[in-house]
């Protein structure tokens, strides 16, 4: 009997021992993530973002961490949670306690503002339509590019085969979708024929993903399709993680992507934390910040850093939201995203 | 009996045998493990010892030990109410007992979130106590002992109902306590039933997704469980970190059913 009991102290300390460790390095870690330091209560800030904003994020969040403490002497930790740009917004109506939202197009903020979260005129609070930073549409292709696109008209010949999310379950989709209809509206100046390119540019299209990140995941890892129409920021993320096996093919006519950002009001009320994600999102324009961005891919709004990181964004024409030719995000979604509207009847077989 | 000893059959299926369970299970694990190392040691220690996979190690195992426990209790205290007292609803409360392994996990998180969030039916309850249930710990907590609860009772249940109430029965008249019944009479009875039970109800918690994906709203060092941060990192392009963390998981659940065999063998 009593080397059965000693064999459970054995065990028993040694348990003890690894736990020990374990709680020691848990400790060590939450040391070393800790902004260094001053004194004051940690506040906790909670950013829901989309699928591709975490690189850039933690680097801002960082940024932001002494920045804040510097300003105000408090120490802010800063919680990011990403996904697919609709799915968290809705998590946000549901209840998610995000302080800021940060997403992928100014709809999904305006579904939290229609709940009740925020005011209306949340666009209008911060410069550049409460988009801190731009992307465009691109093309990202294999290797040499062997089908030879060019531009969008490259993307109608009958040998390609296009991967891009679904306009109706992603928020990346849909700046795709209006990329296309920008160029063919500007080139041909007929709604009809407007209509009739993008038909038959989705005619081409061989996988329709329900996200940005799952289009992407099709394209590079699993090897579908000759050309992924993606966000610049997403092309150029692939380029880096694959150094060598991708080219971006950027188009002579694209869209202005606005990923919209805004502080929820009624969460911040509630949780008292209204300066501080305020300050949050205003420090996004700063020139650290915008710099940040660029680094990320991203187009920054600041004009002095646009310039200075110019060779890593050609230069083309870029279409807003705003233009006439769309009309506001209002009227877009009614007349293109709608159920029956025009991507219904040009991809339902229409 | 001639037929089962001829050597070909015997061949034909250990061959199949050997084939299924390389295709389905050794592979798909082979290259978890090939590509959690594929860029090296280092990598896959700073991955494994990272504040967020540590983070999201403390929650998966708090979300287990609660459920282990809520098992033990709620399974032990519901079989022995089925298997030894006759009540009106008492084919309801078997039936409701199961409605887990029958919900889909996806619907078992909504259901949280139509009743504790924001406009759900008790959200203004726990809102007036400041108290965050959905896209916050205790949601994760509660999917996870939801979807785990069966288990231990399913388990009980049917030993309990076989070994019929006489015994209970003859200590209570002999002058036993309740305690006395419960652990010296009733417990050992089920024990094993209960282990396997909980061995169930632990891999099931540790690796449990679907619920938890809806109402855990993926906030970094908040609320991703290993699962929730095996998928994260995957779209985030760390395919390898994604595989380290994975395993991790799959350590825990070798090491489960370890313990298992370990406790039907006592």
């Amino acid at each position: 009997m009593y080397w059965q009991k000693s064999k459970w102290w054995w065990r028993l300390g040694i348990g003890l021992l690894l736990l020990g460790a374990y709680i020691g390095l848990y400790q060590l870690r939450l040391a070393q993530a800790a902004p260094t330091s001053g004194s004051g209560a940690t506040v906790t800030l909670t950013n829901v973002s989309y699928d591709s904003t975490r690189e850039f994020y933690q680097a801002y969040n960082q940024n932001f961490q002494k920045y804040w403490q510097r300003k105000s002497g408090e120490k802010v930790a800063v919680a990011i949670s990403n996904g697919g740009s609709g799915k968290q917004a809705n998590t946000v109506i549901e209840g998610n306690q995000a302080d800021v939202v940060t997403l992928a197009l100014a709809p999904d903020i305006t579904s939290i503002q229609q709940a009740g979260l925020l005011k209306a005129n949340w666009q209008q609070r911060y410069p550049d339509n409460a988009a801190p930073y731009t992307s465009t549409v691109v093309f990202l292709v294999r290797k040499g590019n062997p089908q030879q696109i060019r531009d969008w008209p490259d993307l109608l010949k009958p040998a390609v085969n296009i991967v891009t999310p679904n306009p109706k379950t992603s928020g990346g989709a849909r700046w795709n979708y209006l990329a296309a209809w920008a160029y063919a509206s500007k080139k041909y100046h007929s709604t009809e024929k407007a209509r009739q390119f993008v038909r038959k540019l989705y005619q081409n299209v061989t996988v329709l993903d329900s996200g940005s990140r799952d289009a992407t995941t099709t394209f590079a890892e699993n090897g579908q399709g000759n050309v992924l129409l993606t966000w610049e920021n997403e092309a150029k993320l692939v380029c880096q993680q694959h150094p060598g096996e991708y080219e971006i093919i950027t188009p002579s006519i694209s869209i202005k992507a606005e990923p919209s950002v805004a502080v929820v009001d009624s969460v911040v009320a509630q949780r008292n934390t209204a300066t501080v994600a305020q300050a949050y999102i205003q420090h996004l324009y700063s020139v650290k910040a915008q710099k940040i961005a660029a680094q990320n891919f991203y187009r920054p709004t600041n004009q002095k850093v646009a310039q200075a990181y110019r060779k890593e964004f050609p230069a083309l024409q870029l279409v807003t939201i705003n233009d006439p030719l769309f009309g506001g995000w209002a009227k877009v979604q009614k007349q293109h995203f709608a159920n029956g509207g025009i991507f219904d009847q040009i991809y339902g077989g229409g | 009996m001639q037929l089962l000893q001829t050597k070909p059959i015997k061949w034909l299926l250990l061959v199949l045998a050997w084939l299924f369970i390389g295709i389905v299970l050794v592979l798909p694990v082979g290259l978890v493990l090939v590509q959690a190392f594929a860029s090296g040691w280092h990598t896959y220690l700073t991955t494994i010892s990272s504040l967020v996979t540590l983070q999201a190690i403390n929650l998966t195992v708090t979300a287990t030990l609660i459920s282990i426990v809520f098992n033990l209790v709620f399974g032990v205290s519901a079989a022995w109410l089925i298997a030894f007292y006759d009540f009106p609803g008492k084919r309801l409360l078997n039936a409701l007992i199961d409605l887990p392994f029958s919900v889909s996990p996806v619907i078992a998180g909504l259901i949280f979130i139509l009743t504790f969030g924001r406009g759900g039916w008790l959200a203004p309850l726990f809102s007036a106590i400041h108290v965050q249930i959905v896209f916050a710990p205790p949601a994760i907590f509660l999917t996870t002992v939801f979807v785990t609860f069966p288990f231990v009772a399913r388990e009980v249940i049917p030993v309990l109902e076989a070994k019929g109430r006489e015994e209970e029965q003859t200590a209570a008249l002999l002058g036993a306590s309740f305690s006395q019944i419960l652990w010296q009479i009733t417990f050992p009875a089920i024990k094993a039933p209960v282990a396997g039970g909980l061995v169930l109800a632990t891999a099931r918690a540790l690796g449990e997704f679907g619920a938890v994906a809806v109402v855990s709203g993926n906030i970094q060092g908040k609320t991703l469980t290993l699962s929730l941060l095996v998928q994260n990192l995957y779209n985030d392009f760390k395919f390898n970190e994604a595989f380290a963390v994975a395993t991790i998981l799959l350590g825990s659940t070798i090491l489960v059913v370890l313990l298992k065999q370990r406790l039907l063998k006592n």
